[in-house]
């Protein structure tokens, strides 16, 4: 079995007698989905990157302190969540009200969030890994549900970003939370029907190319 | 069911949220109304659509393993022998917070007890006073006494 095969608990083990390639290959599990996670809360890329550094450090650290070494995804999780809100509780006190582009209030600088989509940070960004046949619309598409996702309310957006783009099931984003399954199944419902008004354009396209044969 | 209660339940049919009866009376109901099978057909929509976007990349994933190594290179991971000897002491928290809770209240009922407990009669004669007052002080007790003041005189 190749090493980044292995299963989670077993590189966890590894990583807590300070093998420090069995975390790298946590690391490369892991980094997109905790950059994604923490990109949909600060929506800032500089901003996300460091805190997904800082995430991984801290996770280094307190290794030893983890129970269960196949929770580890969910332990990830709670500790990058932890970091952001200290982030946006720092963010609002440094800056004024007005100024904060939060997501509680719903005022999303969407102009922001297109610059940084337009780095190219999309899943496939490398030239050679884009599909010839994903045509514009598809990209354009995709950002438009990322600014969609962004004008949701914080608990709304992160049980979509954790069950829908990084496809966590229920019950362990409940755990990533701290809140009962049934909180996050109804905060789920909220958003979709949330987002199934924001995106109503482009739903009839998505229908058009389900009925495609 | 009706259509209104059918439209805000929707949501929570598409999530699989809801069970039993309710369930069965709103899967009744789509069967019969269009508007709310366009609907929960718009809400599967949505989650295609939210499931096609997939995760973001950081701009350089090799910079930021770099720089996480580099990190926790300044910070080391505790080694289980450190971890190990702060283990062997934690046993010893709880135990010392219980003493010092029984010393405090050991002391405290002691001050408490001094306070009202029956104290041996302390009361002496001025004789007694005196002679003590001059052991201790010779000539205190001469002043006091007004010996001093006679002896000047005469």
């Amino acid at each position: 079995m190749a090493r980044d095969e292995l299963p989670d608990s077993v590189l966890v083990a590894k990583a807590k007698r300070g093998d420090w390639v069995a975390f790298e290959q946590l690391f490369w599990r892991y980094h997109e989905r905790i950059y994604t996670f923490i990109w949909h809360f600060l929506q800032n890329r500089e901003a996300s990157e460091d805190l997904t550094q800082e995430t991984f450090v801290r996770a280094w650290e307190s290794l030893h302190g983890l129970k269960s070494n196949d929770a580890f995804q969910v332990w990830l999780h709670q500790i990058a969540r932890r970091l952001c809100l200290d982030a946006l509780r720092k963010r609002a006190w440094e800056k004024p009200m007005s100024d904060i582009a939060t997501y509680d209030d719903q005022k999303v600088s969407v102009g922001e969030v297109e610059t940084d989509l337009e780095f190219g940070l999309e899943g496939k960004s490398s030239p050679e890994e884009i599909d010839p046949e994903e045509t514009l619309f598809e990209s354009e598409r995709k950002k438009a549900v990322r600014i969609a996702v962004s004008k949701l309310s914080q608990p709304l957006r992160e049980v979509v970003v954790l069950h829908y783009f990084e496809g966590l099931p229920v019950d362990e984003i409940s755990k990533v939370l701290g809140v009962p399954i049934g909180t996050v199944l109804s905060r789920l419902a909220r958003a979709r029907e949330s987002l199934r008004k924001l995106l109503a354009h482009y739903l009839d396209e998505v229908e058009n190319e389900v009925n495609r044969p | 069911m009706k259509h209104g209660k059918a439209k805000r339940l929707l949501a929570d049919y598409a999530v699989g949220r809801l069970r039993g009866r309710t369930k069965a009376k709103i899967e009744q109901h789509i069967s019969e109304c269009p508007i709310c099978e366009r609907e929960l057909k718009a809400l599967q929509r949505t989650e295609k659509l939210l499931k096609e976007v997939g995760l973001l990349r950081p701009s350089n994933p090799q910079l930021l393993l770099n720089r996480v190594r580099e990190a926790t290179q300044q910070v080391r991971q505790p080694s289980r022998q450190t971890l190990g000897w702060r283990l062997s002491w934690r046993w010893l928290l709880k135990p010392a917070i219980g003493f010092a809770i029984f010393s405090s209240i050991a002391v405290g009922a002691f001050v408490f007890w001094c306070q009202f407990a029956d104290k041996p009669n302390l009361t002496i004669s001025y004789e007694q006073y005196h002679r003590l007052v001059s052991w201790s002080n010779p000539l205190g007790n001469w002043i006091e006494t007004g010996i001093g003041e006679m002896s000047a005189t005469q």
